[in-house]
């Protein structure tokens, strides 16, 4: 079975690079980075990712979670949150279904772990 | 029409005076003429005789010696051969009964006409006293006495001057006298008194003067007392001398005691009333002044009141509105004249809804302290804008009222905090600025703390050696361990301090998740609560921690060995903490310093603890437990108290 394709949505690019490095070399198929929500959206529309890595606080007007939403709604893609320790919005992420995220700074083992559930799910 | 009847009358009195004197004559004629003998029939002479002497008197008089000398007359014409010594007696006897009646008749006239004067001057007084009862006006009181004593011809004339203490003329009032009294007037307002003013100011008595055109050449009045003399008394009451009054009339009553009693009892009631009237203008005076100062005061507290910028309700003890400032009118758009007299629990009723933003609490604070007797401490409360009232921040008080006229009520105070409020929120408005603006600081630190971590990910992805990536790898952590502690800081309520719990929770997830094939058998018990660092220590304090977790999670555990990690922080005296990392692994190795290592963590542990001033000891009785002292060189937190010294905080 090929690997997933996965699009990384973060506004710091030094960062999604790295994440993108780390899950390739796991064999992950990542094709694209985007650094806005509205990005996110035109990319997952081209790319069809199996699922989305997607940052909470974003550049421009969509947040993290407002870009996962129409993904999902427009695309049936599920999201992956990468979120800080306490961040307030864990309550608003309460209301997606499924809700998967992963704490910031982001550590590879439970990354793949949560990509294999949200894959699973899906 | 009386002089017509007394003149028709006289000529009745001539006429049958006439008739009776002809009679007479002819009687004496008859008799000794043609009888010759005997005597006259003189009886009916005394007719006339008393009739002429009561009717006219003195001048009556003539008709007896007329009738006398006829009798005589005839006699020695007409009788030629008898003189008879009876004639000559009954001519005497006519003329002796003639001045008797005459005498007689002029007694009782003059007691006639002295009774009728004093019933004059009796009926002048009573007029004096009813006037004296009614007049409250002085100058009107002493020209009606006058007006009175002369209109019922008791006096021809009277007059009063009015002195001050300094016995100066204040002023005179006359009757009887009119222009003609205007140099006497003139006379007494410069300061000269006439005689018998003077003498009588010296005596209780009545100052007659019986010839004033001998005695008083030089009065003003002179030419009106031709014919008449004066009455002149003081005008005393209670030892008071108010002035002198002096009336004119007929020289004949002035010796009588009645007379002088009399026009004496008319000084003392003038006096009397002049007194009353001293009185009550003083009464007056007295209550003007305290009228006028009381109107001061109250114009005085009315101004202060309305000076005030603090809006004031005087209520009394029935919470009825007693008054109400300027400012008071102006902070809620009302006037005073709808309000004073009110009720302030209907006035609070009808009128607050549209006045405050929270009319129902409003009502609640401040019905609540008139029910329960006690009184409102800075209630703030939020008027809103309506026509030309203005939006404000009230601050509303009220007192009780100790004593005077409202005692029992209350006092509200309205302090318009507009200002201070607006300034309070601009305070909090850039108070939140600024916090959102360290939120982002420490925000940005975190995510380029991230950066870095990143980039090292990248770079060690090319790294093959299995040392070099751990030190990487370490690294990585190292930089973690410290974007964390800015993490905990933006989202916190305190951007100060950081619950160190928490911290801890959070970086051994991090360690753990790192070293994850340690994650199932090794136990992390974290025991600390309450304790808040600020970044200063906290960075420093998190990587020790970090260093120290690391080495047990590296060294602790061989051969999938089982066991526990405990961190634990405890605050020992006022000042100092004790921060202890220990595990139940195989033990630190012997022989080996830890201040003396090689290993970069042991140096950046023993390093740091020098940094915070701590001390640092290493028990290897069971396991290893690292247990480091901060004395007085960490500034922490336990529940709002604030422990530590500040001045080490910034090292």
């Amino acid at each position: 079975m090929a690997k997933a394709r996965i699009l990384i949505v973060e506004d710091e690019a030094i960062v999604a690079v790295d994440i993108q490095k780390t899950l390739q070399k796991l064999g992950y198929d990542v094709p694209a980075i985007a650094f806005s929500g509205e990005e996110a959206l035109k990319k997952a529309e081209e790319l069809h990712p199996d699922v989305v890595l997607m940052d909470i606080v974003l550049r421009g007007q969509m947040d993290g979670i407002g870009a996962a939403q129409k993904i999902y709604e427009r695309f049936g893609i599920p999201s992956i949150f990468m979120t800080g320790y306490s961040e307030e919005l864990l309550e608003r992420l309460n209301i997606l279904q499924p809700l998967l995220y992963v704490i910031k700074p982001v550590e590879i083992n439970e990354l793949t772990t949560a990509i294999d559930t949200a894959l699973k799910e899906a | 029409m009386e002089i017509k009847v007394e003149g028709q009358q006289e000529k009745q009195k001539i006429t049958l005076i006439a008739v009776l004197l002809a009679g007479s004559c002819f009687l004496t004629y008859y008799f000794h003429q043609f009888l010759q003998t005997g005597t006259v029939f003189t009886h009916l002479f005394y007719i006339p005789i008393i009739l002429a002497s009561l009717w006219w008197k003195r001048k009556g008089v003539a008709v007896a010696l007329f009738l006398a000398l006829f009798l005589l007359f005839s006699d020695t014409i007409l009788r030629e051969y008898v003189l008879t010594a009876n004639d000559y007696l009954r001519a005497c006897m006519f003329v002796t009964i003639g001045v008797a009646v005459a005498l007689l008749s002029e007694r009782i006239a003059k007691t006639q006409e002295k009774t009728a004067h004093l019933n004059k001057v009796l009926y002048a007084i009573r007029n004096v006293n009813q006037l004296i009862t009614k007049e409250k006006d002085r100058d009107r009181l002493l020209k009606g006495a006058c007006d009175n004593l002369t209109q019922t011809r008791g006096y021809y004339s009277a007059w009063i001057a009015l002195l001050d203490e300094n016995r100066d003329v204040v002023t005179t009032a006359e009757s009887g006298l009119g222009k003609d009294f205007l140099p006497m007037a003139n006379l007494l307002k410069g300061g000269t008194l006439t005689d018998c003013g003077k003498k009588a100011l010296g005596q209780t008595e009545v100052v007659v003067t019986k010839d004033p055109l001998s005695t008083c050449i030089d009065c003003p009045l002179l030419d009106q007392y031709r014919g008449r003399g004066a009455m002149t008394i003081r005008l005393e009451h209670e030892g008071k001398i108010y002035g002198i009054a002096s009336a004119s009339t007929l020289i004949d009553f002035l010796s009588d005691e009645e007379e002088q009693s009399l026009f004496q009892e008319v000084a003392i009631d003038i006096a009397f009333a002049l007194h009353n009237i001293e009185l009550e203008e003083k009464h007056k005076h007295a209550e003007e002044a305290l009228q006028k100062s009381e109107e001061k005061y109250r114009s005085l507290t009315d101004d202060v009141l309305d000076s005030s910028s603090v809006g004031i309700f005087i209520l009394d003890s029935d919470f009825g509105v007693v008054w109400v400032n300027r400012a008071l009118e102006d902070y809620f758009d009302v006037k005073r004249d709808d309000i004073i007299g009110k009720d302030k629990r209907q006035l609070i009723r009808e009128r607050i809804k549209d006045i405050f933003e929270n009319p129902d609490s409003f009502a609640h604070t401040v019905f609540t302290t008139y029910d329960d007797n006690t009184y409102i401490e800075r209630f703030e409360c939020h008027v809103l804008p309506y026509g030309t009232r203005k939006e404000r921040w009230l601050e509303h008080q009220s007192q009780p009222i100790q004593s005077g006229l409202y005692a029992g009520g209350r006092i509200e105070h309205y302090y318009d905090i507009t200002t201070r409020k607006q300034a309070q929120d601009k305070l909090t408005a850039s108070l939140k600025e600024k916090e959102v603006l360290l939120k982002e600081v420490h925000h940005r630190v975190k995510n380029n703390m991230q950066v870095i971590s990143s980039m090292l990910s990248l770079q060690s992805q090319h790294i093959t050696d299995k040392a070099s990536l751990e030190m990487f790898q370490e690294s990585q952590n190292r930089i973690r361990s410290m974007a964390l502690i800015h993490e905990k800081l933006y989202t916190s309520e305190d951007l100060a301090h950081i619950d160190i719990a928490s911290y801890i929770h959070s970086l051994t997830h991090q360690l753990i998740t790192t070293y994850h094939t340690l994650a199932s058998r090794v136990n992390m018990d974290i025991a600390i609560t309450d304790i808040f660092l600020t970044i200063t220590t906290a960075i420093p304090c998190g990587l020790i921690i970090n260093e120290l977790v690391t080495n047990a999670l590296k060294h602790a555990f061989p051969h999938q060995q089982k066991g526990t990690i405990t961190i634990s922080m405890t605050p020992s005296n006022k000042d100092s903490l004790i921060l202890t990392v220990s595990d139940t692994g195989v033990g630190f190795p012997e022989g080996i310093d830890f201040r003396n290592t090689t290993t970069l963590g042991m140096q950046l542990v023993t390093s740091l603890v020098e940094q915070l001033d701590g001390t640092i000891t290493l028990d290897r009785s069971e396991g290893t437990t690292f247990t480091i002292t901060f004395r007085g060189g960490v500034e922490y937190k336990r529940k709002n108290i604030e422990h530590g010294k500040s001045t080490d905080t910034d090292r």
